[in-house]
């Protein structure tokens, strides 16, 4: 069992996910335009902040993101 | 932290920056619904703000800004004997000075540089019943003694320091050796340890001051006294080692006069001293650092007095003169605009009346 966040982004950008509970960086990567999927390991972090950043430092971002679990 | 990421809040958010070289997180703190200011490392950061409904904004590639200090250190001097004393102001609030902590050795007509905002203020050379090459050092922002830095290439008083701010180099110039120097030398300020020899002035004098236009990198050496009153001034390019060159020439020879700048602003100042005749002046003139040419009228200080010390909170514009003797020593600051020519106004006072003292600020 491993908890997961997926999508799908038009651009490249870095995804950083950030755990709600202590705010440290749980995973740090970059991903092509396409889909993504970040495997975020097989114990529950709890709800995290995923941060995407475009190279010009463009970045949308969401809070209150609750991995899914497969 | 001399660098800040700041701005305004309509909602209490979390607050997380990330430095985008290695994406860890610089700091991560709850902050309320109005203006906020974050001091960082100066790199390009990833700002993250986060609502407690996990609405979430931010932005990435943002340059932390410089932030430029706003305090002055008076140290050393003499009243009837050798003083350690140090004490602060806050320049852009008139008030009187407060304690800051002692330097290492008690001396007087020793000069004063710093790396701006920083935040490392140097005391070099001066006089302690001997001719000293102490060269010692404080954390501007943090009230506390000086630590030992390192030794001046050769001993001497009366000596003139700048520096060419956040570049780090700071030089001494000129004084008294038991005879009038022509010497240079500079330090490296965010780095302890043993001047280096820089080049000459274009004249052996003592009792000059001298001040700079910040990291634009030229150093101005003005005035002080060698068999005769000197009207010299001469710069240098801080960050290129090498001998001194003419740059024009004070309204009259002046010796033991104080100087500061607005930094890169480009407007040095020089005020009070002795002329010809053993005369106590009040006269402030000013340049243009990055212009060659003679200084020309700025206004009056307070009062006439000579030992006095300059320093500014650079960019910001305001400029500061502590101390002296008028005939008896003097715990007078008073201070001036310094883009804006015309006498000076009442600051305060220092913590004790003293001349032959030095003075930098964190800007």
């Amino acid at each position: 069992m491993t908890y997961k966040i997926s999508g799908a982004t038009s651009e490249a950008i870095r995804i950083i996910i950030i755990k709600e509970s202590d705010w440290s960086i749980l995973d740090n990567d970059t991903y092509s335009a396409g889909q993504y999927e970040i495997d975020l390991g097989e114990s529950n972090p709890g709800n995290v902040l995923a941060v995407g950043r475009k190279s010009d430092g463009e970045s949308f971002m969401y809070g209150n993101v609750t991995p899914v679990v497969s | 932290m001399p660098y800040k990421i700041s701005g305004n809040l309509s909602d209490t958010v979390r607050v997380i920056v990330i430095k985008e070289s290695d994406w860890s997180v610089e700091s991560n703190t709850t902050e309320s619904a109005s203006s906020y200011e974050l001091f960082v490392t100066n790199s390009a950061k990833t700002v993250v703000a986060r609502k407690s409904d996990g609405e979430s904004f931010g932005y990435g590639n943002i340059t932390p800004e410089l932030v430029v200090g706003d305090r002055g250190v008076f140290g050393g001097g003499i009243i009837t004997g050798d003083r350690n004393v140090m004490d602060y102001i806050t320049i852009s609030t008139t008030g009187n000075a407060l304690d800051f902590g002692d330097l290492t050795i008690a001396r007087q007509s020793l000069c004063a540089v710093s790396d701006g905002a920083n935040d490392r203020g140097v005391f070099g050379g001066g006089h302690t019943g001997d001719i000293s090459n102490t060269i010692d050092y404080i954390s501007i922002s943090v009230t506390a003694n000086a630590t030992n830095f390192g030794d001046l290439t050769e001993a001497r008083y009366v000596l003139a320091g700048t520096s060419n701010g956040t570049n780090d180099r700071g030089v001494f110039g000129g004084g008294n050796t038991g005879s009038s120097s022509n010497v240079i030398d500079y330090i490296t300020i965010s780095t302890t340890g043993d001047a280096g020899n820089f080049g000459d002035l274009t004249a052996s004098r003592y009792g000059l001051a001298a001040t700079s236009n910040g990291t634009n990198n030229r150093g101005i050496f003005g005035g002080g006294f060698a068999g005769s009153y000197s009207n010299v001034i001469d710069y240098i390019t801080i960050s290129t080692t090498g001998d001194a060159a003419d740059f024009g020439n004070l309204n009259a020879g002046t010796y033991r006069l104080g100087s500061t700048s607005n930094g890169t602003n480009d407007r040095g100042v020089f005020g009070g001293g002795e002329i010809v005749g053993t005369v106590l002046t009040n006269v402030i003139d000013y340049i243009t650092i990055s212009t060659t040419s003679d200084a020309t009228d700025f206004g009056d200080l307070t009062a006439a007095r000579n030992g006095l010390a300059a320093t500014s909170n650079g960019t910001n514009n305001r400029g500061v003169f502590g101390g002296g003797y008028t005939g008896s020593d003097s715990d007078v600051i008073d201070y001036i605009t310094i883009s804006t020519p015309s006498n000076a106004t009442d600051f305060g006072d220092l913590i004790e009346a003293r001349r032959n003292l030095a003075a930098t600020s964190n800007a």
